[in-house]
């Protein structure tokens, strides 16, 4: 009986205690070096008074994932769901990361009506106009960056970064962000920000350790972010 | 261990012009240099910051300046009858328009507006330049002076071809009736004589000056431009917009605007030229955010100093009264936008057959969308507008309406190439009931970007 205890026992722990302790964890920071623009583009002539003042996205936020994860991570699929309110004409989260096959949800939190939309060729979609109190959900089923965008008001924007693995982590608002679970092995370590061209880290993680790596994202740091490839 | 990417890359949508006439090419250029400007100034300035040395989210650093660029290029056949010239001389659907904004905050409650327009690369001109105000923070005033967007109506301010599902405007808009603020028919049998023309108008035994604007004539010689008439005027003049003073209050469900300022619905001015004003308000209500209900009233100047001067009694005054109702539902993909103005103009001839009672007009509009795609939208719209009538010794004596009533059809489809950029491709039809050039249909194709 202790026999079979302790057998069961060390399965379970190979199967996935024991397993999540022999991976590693990246970790950091990312600084955004993120431009003040002189002009903006959102002008509206035809209204008779001035632009309302509403809380601005923190557009420093980043994504920092692997570029080249194990092939068994793509084969996981959890069925997810998320979340983007749409307040004071505001999109929040202004950036939202996910894996394939996340259901995220739009409720309207606002006073008026909103129509969000999106264009990308990962997921084209349009909600339509609804009211507050109502929410539309979008199923994301490919890999990409989707923008989102309200039809009726133009100021507002937001990103999701649609993943196909689940090694990827969005920086908090000090900017640090921890990627768990990483089997050992050498990978390349990118920091996405939607303003700025991201940047790629090699990182080499070892089995329950912990890879420090800090990323600076300035104007001239890399590709841009659409230049990413696999 | 095998890996795989965690993505794949992102596609771009690639913009193309055409351009095959050299006025085309020109306003294509035009555009293209605009579209250049607006992105270049919105590039970073040389001052960055480091995500830990400020308060709050970067974001939250608006800039003061704003630039924007609308530009559209429509292509359609010419049009003989004039259903679709704008009171510019130019075919709506023959149009290369290019309009570049800016703003500026000078501090949070004051920002001054400017647009440059130019249609069919004709020189430039000051389509709006007024400065916002909002004097209190925490009450929802604003007051906007200088040439402002206009008040009246739910299509004014709407002008630019992304609100627009179509390629035309309403006919209460746009369509050019035979009443010119630069001159007085002389009797009713005057005015009838001209129905169903529009556009240039030059009624029977008029002596005044045929076109009152100076930049129409030519500058070597003084001569007046071949075309000379008087120009027919819209009931609502969209494509000019309004100097003067406005002031605006918001509430949770309803908006009140009321202004003062120069000429009249038909004929905004910017330089006054018959000591008139306009007193003009809107009342917006929102029981729901899924429904708009708009209420609006105007009272102007109409008649020219120059055609008061013409001989008889009370050429004087003259005013255009104006009162519409809007309705805007929108639900899920399905907008329905619907107007009617009811206008009417004091017109006094100095000789009988008199007119008795002032000019009016109704015009009615109906227009849907509904978007069958991301980037697909199908879109139709009714249109009409009715005249009052009149009696004079033509026609028999008998009541006719003094403009040849109007209506229109127009159904389009129009595609989405990137948030701010679509193509419509639209038919519409047009009768005027009057003895000629009854019908006519046009189709057209638009493209629409803002930059």
């Amino acid at each position: 009986m202790t026999r079979l205890l302790v057998l069961a026992t060390a399965a379970w722990l190979a199967g996935t205690g024991w397993a999540w302790a022999q991976n590693g964890t990246i970790r950091g920071r990312v600084d955004v070096e993120l431009p003040s623009p002189a002009v903006g583009r959102h002008l509206d002539v035809a209204a008779h008074g001035t632009a309302r003042v509403r809380p601005a996205p923190d557009r420093r936020r980043a994504v920092v994932y692997l570029e080249r994860a194990p092939q068994a991570a793509f084969e996981e699929r959890r069925p997810a769901r998320a979340r983007i309110d749409q307040r004071n004409e505001t999109f929040v989260p202004h950036v939202l990361a996910i894996t394939v096959g996340t259901t995220v949800d739009f409720p309207n939190n606002d006073t008026t009506y909103h129509n969000v939309f999106s264009l990308s060729r990962p997921k084209p979609f349009d909600l339509g106009r609804y009211a507050a109190g109502r929410s539309r959900a979008v199923t994301f089923d490919r890999p990409g960056i989707v923008r989102v965008f309200c039809d009726i008001h133009s100021h507002m924007s937001a990103f999701i970064l649609v993943f196909a693995h689940r090694y990827f982590a969005v920086t908090d608002d000090q900017g640090r962000y921890r990627i768990d679970d990483v089997p050992p092995g050498t990978y390349v370590v990118r920091a996405w920000n939607e303003a700025v061209p991201s940047a790629g880290r090699e990182a080499v993680v070892r089995a329950g350790e912990a890879v420090t790596l800090d990323f600076v994202l300035r104007p001239s740091s890399g590709p841009a972010p659409r230049d990413v490839q696999p | 261990m095998p890996t795989r990417g965690a993505w794949l890359g992102q596609g771009r949508v690639s913009r193309g012009s055409a351009s095959r006439r050299r006025g085309w090419k020109a306003t294509c250029a035009l555009t293209a240099l605009l579209g250049g400007i607006a992105p270049a100034l919105a590039q970073p300035a040389a001052g960055t910051r480091r995500s830990g040395e400020q308060d709050g989210p970067a974001g939250a650093v608006t800039p003061r300046a704003a630039v924007g660029v609308d530009a559209t290029l429509t292509f359609g056949p010419a049009d003989p009858a004039f259903f679709n010239y704008t009171d510019y001389d130019e075919n709506a659907l023959r149009l290369a328009l290019v309009s570049l904004g800016a703003s500026y905050r000078l501090t949070h409650w004051l920002e001054a507006v400017a647009e440059l327009q130019t249609a069919n690369t004709s020189r430039a001109r000051v389509s709006a330049l007024f400065v916002r105000v909002t004097p209190w923070r925490r009450h929802p005033v604003h007051l906007a002076a200088g040439r402002i967007p206009p008040v009246f109506g739910a299509f004014a301010r709407s002008r630019y071809a992304s609100d627009n599902p179509l390629i035309s405007a309403p006919l209460a808009y746009q369509y050019l009736s035979t009443l010119t603020p630069h001159a007085v028919p002389s009797s009713a049998d005057a005015l009838l004589a001209v129905r169903g023309r529009g556009w240039y108008v030059t009624y029977p035994g008029d002596t005044t000056p045929p076109v009152d604007d100076p930049s129409e004539y030519d500058p070597d010689s003084g001569a007046a431009p071949p075309t000379a008439g008087h120009r027919g005027v819209a009931l609502v003049t969209s494509s000019r917009w309004d100097t003067g003073i406005v002031a605006r209050v918001e509430g949770a469900a309803l908006t009140v605007t009321g202004g003062v300022t120069l000429g009249s619905l038909s004929d905004p001015r910017v330089d006054e030229n018959n000591a008139g004003k306009q007193i003009v308000g809107r009342l917006t209500w929102r029981p729901h955010p899924a429904l708009a209900v708009g209420v609006s009233a105007a009272r102007g100047a109409f008649t020219s100093r120059a055609a008061r001067g013409t001989p008889g009694p009370g050429t004087g005054g003259s005013p255009q009264q104006a009162a519409g109702v809007d309705v805007d539902f929108s639900r899920g993909h399905v907008r329905v936008r619907g107007e009617v103005i009811r206008s009417s103009w004091r017109i006094r001839t100095p000789l009988p057959p008199r007119l008795d009672d002032p000019l009016a007009a109704i015009a009615a509009t109906l227009e849907a969308r509904l978007r069958v795609s991301p980037r697909i939208d199908l879109a139709a719209r009714g249109d009409w507008i009715g005249f009052s009538k009149i009696a004079g010794t033509l026609y028999g004596g008998r009541p006719t309406p003094w403009d040849a009533d109007v209506a229109r059809a127009e159904a389009g489809v129009s595609y989405r190439l990137s948030r701010h950029s679509r193509v419509k491709v639209a038919y519409q039809h047009n009768w005027r009931f009057a003895a000629t050039r009854r019908t006519e249909g046009f189709p057209a194709v638009q493209l629409a970007i803002r930059f």
